[in-house]
């Protein structure tokens, strides 16, 4: 017991992130015999994008003329080309025998008239591929996923527990210290392997589709434990989020709208997706929807609050109802019917397309730490395909399980460092034992500002730097933030102050990635680079190096794609080609 | 165009404070502001309250707390001037808004690891559509937060509860897998369940909770009939011979009668078939309703007749615990009787009547005009036919019926028809209409037992007493049930008096 007199947990694998890749994991690394505990920031089954995600698990290879290779080929074209196509080649092969595991082990998807699975095309790709359970393809996952966890004695469930660093012996994962919300207590955590499932970084921004406390903080500790994170600079911009009225801002809307049938229309009524692209129309891919709206916007043809209509009046009630049930009735609680109106939508972030970097075992270069679902990165490449996440989240969750069981297994687990767990001890405490320092608060809203401002949809390098500036500003006074209430049990004060620690990094790390690349690509828009160039055929990677953050570009990992032979498409440039 | 309004929030911390308090806070809303976006809101102020929440779109169910005394979610609730935050009833509060869920946590647990085996089926389009509803249910609690029978329990979950039920339906609906928790449920309450409807009322996904309770009860009737509670057993045999869950021989069922000028309703054409219901044929006071009624009709010169002894009962009962063959033979034999007297109107005593005869029975073939007697009362009274000309210097407090009032919609002609007596003044429970808190007798439950706690009835009472009024009115024979026997067991004989609308109506005219 050290000095602190914090709780201690000892286990074989902490998974730390609670959602489909997390307890997917757990289940995994149970399965290979390891104890396993599961650390969620909130509600196990409640919070992160997985019990809300709509969409759709793509992978089936059911539909005639649909295979692994044609999934493959639309992953790699939607990334820009540089995925890691070893991930991209495991995620396609492997999908479709997760979800039918899954529904094997109680999940229902939908079923056409025929009992045999339904399926949705998504945007940019080739063939419809994707299982849904109804417009939350996600909760059934998590209803399924959540069960296996419970009736498995090996894995134990804290829920409510912020992770708030990694313990690293010798460059070997020795465990995790973090804060207890309900009771407010410091527990340590002494384990050989951690799998970070923590999902992604949307609430970086003020308006996002991700849920609470998706701040990236398994990015940070990733970083601060030595590992790589690949494809920061793109985060993905989704097409429709509601714009109108404000109570419902920045609420979903579903790409499923779009594929069962709804259109985008400008001001002047017109179907503007037939000029961009006459094939996919609504379904091309999201960042490419996305710019088009925006050219719309800044030419003058936007939507009475700026952004597009989007309409299903088209489509019948029933259908409606029993498929779009959540956009109809996130409408109704705005005072629109959809049914009867077109609706005001604009794009909005959605995704954290890059992370921490894996290979194909889900590993990091630190020995026992592991990564999956949202917060790795490769899959994706410059940009995700919709209803690509859910079964990234089951294929790469169970590689990080197995894997991690495996290493638990096989090491002699390193000694916990003392002196690492009171200085994170001192880190978490200092808010609260500053005095009349800070509000976290007004710092939180400096940082919305700037990437509200400059780290959006359209990025440039005056704002960049902009950016990086504010970034380092806010890191000078998060040193003398407090907050009231020395108590850290359920002390919002408290944990907007230490995400706002995991914030600047995050953020400062995504503005240097985006500088770096001097080039517009799948979900990176730079205004003052608008081409696509050949040259940037490469990812690029930041680790932590005497405290500072250190760009590289690494080559891609290419299997049978050459990139060479790969089109990407032209992006609409507002006021000309 | 942002206004400065003010509410009241609950607040509380276990290392400081013996008990919580409602603290007032001002702030600017913004139009449409959303209760979650206020609380947010006051802690950019420096509040730094407790609250749960994640998606802010209303589907994964963190959020939910009391809103004005009704479990909402936080993230879909306009927030209003005046409105009180409270956190969710019957879990410990761990702080502020933030309630203890591991009790609910841990009863998840356990329906989850209730054995189950696979039959070997697959899932096909139209099993699937019998229970996608149930698949959308996020477990947010509010269903639980809703019961009146969870209110009573004192945190400790040994009632199944409604999302329970939901997740039970779901399984035995999915034809790929066996689970064997009917057992279970049935020891956890599966018939203590008196379908008031409030959880369906709250339920913020719109899942027909009800329907599903129902159909779970039928099954398990059907399939494993030595699982249901020897009273309901009991009930549903008397209704099978004598066509009354009381067990009053079809023979005697017009005896109330007796000494009244009470038409036969198939003697020429009546314009109002008074179906009189089963506890008012049976019960001595009940009888007391029906000779009320029958009293301010003849007063009234109203234009009807019964069915006599070929009444038999509308079978709300049945249907409600499960015996659905049992409802349908009852429902035939009424609609048939209904449809030899040429009805054109039917008005009856009990809602639940009511409600099966409006609801139930054009399934059947039943078309029929129906209202429950305070909204005939009602419309004499605008026609002029009553007049209303002795005082009664009373307080009252008016008790909804669920099935008049949640699962009808109707609420104010019984308050009209009581504001309408002269010299009598009416007071509101806080929980009336739509979120009225059941008496207790629905669904069986007149004739069921309660493992523990308190009795539905007994915190009702309380509750009007708490409002000063010396009469609480009803309109149903389970409430006046139901209510007569709290107010002994409570000891409020002298405090409150319970009284059906119709007794007053008879008393003043």
């Amino acid at each position: 017991m050290s000095s602190v007199g914090g709780k201690r947990i000892k286990t074989d694998v902490l998974v730390i992130g609670g959602g489909g890749a997390g307890t997917r994991a757990g289940i995994a690394a149970a399965g290979g015999g390891a104890k396993v505990v599961i650390a969620c920031k909130d509600l196990f089954g409640h919070s992160g994008c997985t019990p809300v995600a709509m969409g759709g698990y793509a992978g089936m290879q059911a539909y005639p003329g649909d295979d692994w290779k044609s999934h493959f080929e639309d992953t790699v074209f939607g990334g820009g080309a540089i995925n890691n196509q070893k991930l991209v080649e495991i995620l396609t092969k492997d999908a479709r025998t997760r979800l039918l595991e899954l529904e094997d082990w109680g999940a229902t998807f939908d079923r056409d008239e025929k009992d045999e699975i339904y399926l949705r095309r998504f945007g940019g790709h080739t063939h419809p591929r994707s299982a849904i359970s109804g417009d939350r393809t996600g909760r059934e996952m998590m209803w399924a996923l959540k069960r296996k966890c419970w009736a498995n004695d090996l894995i134990q469930v804290v829920e409510e527990t912020y992770i708030t660093q990694l313990l690293v012996t010798d460059g070997k994962i020795a465990g995790a210290i973090g804060v207890n919300l309900p009771t407010g207590g410091i527990i340590v955590f002494e384990c050989p392997a951690v799998i970070l499932a923590g999902g992604g970084s949307g609430r970086l921004w003020p308006i996002t589709f991700a849920t609470k406390g998706k701040v990236g903080d398994g990015l940070r500790l990733a970083y601060e434990a030595g590992a790589e994170l690949v494809d920061m600079e793109f985060f993905q911009i989704h097409p429709t989020g509601w714009l109108w009225p404000p109570a419902i801002r920045g609420r979903v809307v579903s790409e499923g709208v779009r594929s069962d049938g709804g259109i985008l229309l400008n001001s002047k009524h017109e179907r503007f997706m037939e000029k961009y692209d006459p094939v996919k129309l609504e379904l091309a891919t999201r960042d490419y929807v996305s710019r088009c709206i925006f050219a719309e916007v800044k030419e003058g043809r936007g939507s009475e609050h700026g952004g597009a209509y989007l309409s299903v009046t088209h489509l019948s009630p029933e259908f409606i109802e029993r498929r779009l049930g959540s956009v109809l009735e996130t409408g109704l609680v705005g005072g629109v019917d959809i049914r009867k109106q077109a609706f005001e939508v604009v794009p909005e972030h959605h995704y954290q397309n890059g992370g921490v970097k894996i290979n194909e075992h889900s590993q990091t270069i630190v020995d026992g730490l592991y990564a999956c679902g949202e917060q790795a990165g490769g899959v994706h490449g410059g940009n995700r395909l919709g209803s690509n996440s859910l079964p990234d989240l089951l294929v790469f969750g169970k590689i990080a399980g197995e894997n991690a069981a495996q290493y638990a297994k096989d090491i002699k687990p390193a000694k916990v460092e003392e002196r690492q767990v009171e200085e994170e001890v001192k880190e978490i405490r200092r808010p609260s034992e500053n005095e009349d320092g800070v509000s976290p608060y007004s710092l939180s809203k400096k940082l919305y500002d700037v990437m509200w401002d400059e780290m959006h949809i359209a990025r440039k390098e005056k704002g960049l730097k902009k950016c990086i500036d504010v970034m380092e500003e806010v890191a000078e006074d998060f040193h003398k933030v407090s907050v009231p209430d020395k108590s850290l049990r359920y002390n919002d004060a408290w944990l907007t102050a230490m995400e706002v620690r995991t914030r600047i990094l995050v953020g400062e790390i995504m503005a240097q990635a985006s500088l770096m690349r001097t080039e517009s690509r799948a979900a990176l828009f730079r205004e003052d680079y608008p081409v696509t160039k050949r040259e940037w055929e490469k990812n690029i990677t930041v680790r932590q190096v005497n405290g500072q953050i250190k760009l590289d570009t690494q080559p891609l990992v290419v299997t049978i794609m050459p990139p060479e032979e790969i089109e990407l498409p032209q992006f609409p440039i507002p006021g000309g080609k | 165009m942002a206004e400065t309004i003010t509410i009241k929030v609950f607040r509380f911390d276990p290392e400081t404070d013996g008990e919580g308090r409602l603290e007032s806070y001002s702030l600017e809303k913004e139009p449409g502001m959303r209760v979650l976006s206020a609380l947010k809101a006051l802690n950019d102020q420096g509040a730094n309250l407790a609250f749960r929440y994640s998606c802010e779109e209303w589907q994964c169910g963190s959020c939910a707390i009391r809103l004005n005394g009704i479990p909402k979610l936080a993230c879909k609730e306009e927030i209003q001037d005046g409105m009180i935050l409270e956190p969710l009833p019957d879990l410990p509060v761990s702080k502020d808004l933030i309630v203890d869920r591991s009790k609910f946590f841990n009863r998840q647990a356990e329906l989850y690891k209730l054995p189950e085996t696979k039959t070997g089926a697959k899932l096909d389009y139209e099993s699937q559509g019998h229970f996608w509803n149930a698949i959308t249910c996020m477990e947010c609690g509010i269903c639980l937060a809703s019961c009146p029978i969870l209110h009573t329990r004192g945190g400790s979950y040994d009632y199944i509860g409604p999302e329970f039920m939901v997740s039970l339906f779901r399984s035995e609906s999915d034809p790929r897998i066996e689970k064997n928790s009917l057992e279970t449920s049935v020891k956890d309450g599966m018939w203590e369940c008196t379908t008031c409807k409030y959880c369906e009322e709250n339920c913020p996904q719109r899942i027909p909770i009800l329907n599903e309770i129902i159909e779970l009860r039928s099954k398990i009737m059907e399939e494993q009939p030595s699982y249901v509670p020897d009273t309901i057993r009991d009930l549903n045999t008397n209704l099978y011979r004598h066509y009354n869950p009381y067990g009053l021989p079809k023979s005697e069922r017009a005896n109330w009668a007796e000494g009244l000028n009470v038409p036969d309703i198939k003697e020429g054409k009546k314009e109002v078939l008074y179906f009189v219901g089963c506890a008012q044929c049976s019960n001595r006071r009940d009888q007391k309703v029906a000779r009320a009624i029958v009293d301010v009709f003849n007063k009234a010169k109203v234009d009807f007749g019964t069915l006599g002894i070929d009444e038999v009962c509308c079978g709300d009962v049945a249907l409600k615990t499960g015996e659905t063959g049992l409802f349908e033979e009852l429902a035939k034999i009424n609609i048939e009787n209904f449809k030899k007297a040429n009805i054109i109107r039917i008005v009856t005593t009990s809602p639940h009547c009511y409600h099966i005869i409006k609801n139930e029975y054009p399934k059947y073939g039943g078309d029929f005009e129906v209202l429950h007697y305070t909204q005939f009362i009602e419309e004499l009274i605008k026609k002029g036919q009553l007049t209303f000309s002795n005082q009664i210097d009373q307080i009252v407090t008016f008790h909804d019926p669920c099935f008049l009032g949640r699962y009808n919609g109707v609420y104010d002609p019984p308050r009209k028809v009581l504001e309408a007596i002269p010299g009598l003044k009416v007071v509101e429970m806080a929980k009336s209409k739509e979120n009225v808190e059941c008496c207790g007798g629905g669904g069986g439950g007149n004739w069921m037992d309660i493992r523990a706690g308190e009795r539905l009835a007994e915190r009702r009472v309380a509750q009007a007493v708490e409002t000063g009024a010396n009469i609480l009115a009803v309109a149903c024979p389970f409430c006046l049930t139901m209510f007569e026997d709290a107010v002994k067991t409570k000891g409020y004989e002298e405090r409150i008096e319970v009284k059906h609308v119709i007794e007053l109506v008879e008393q003043t005219i």
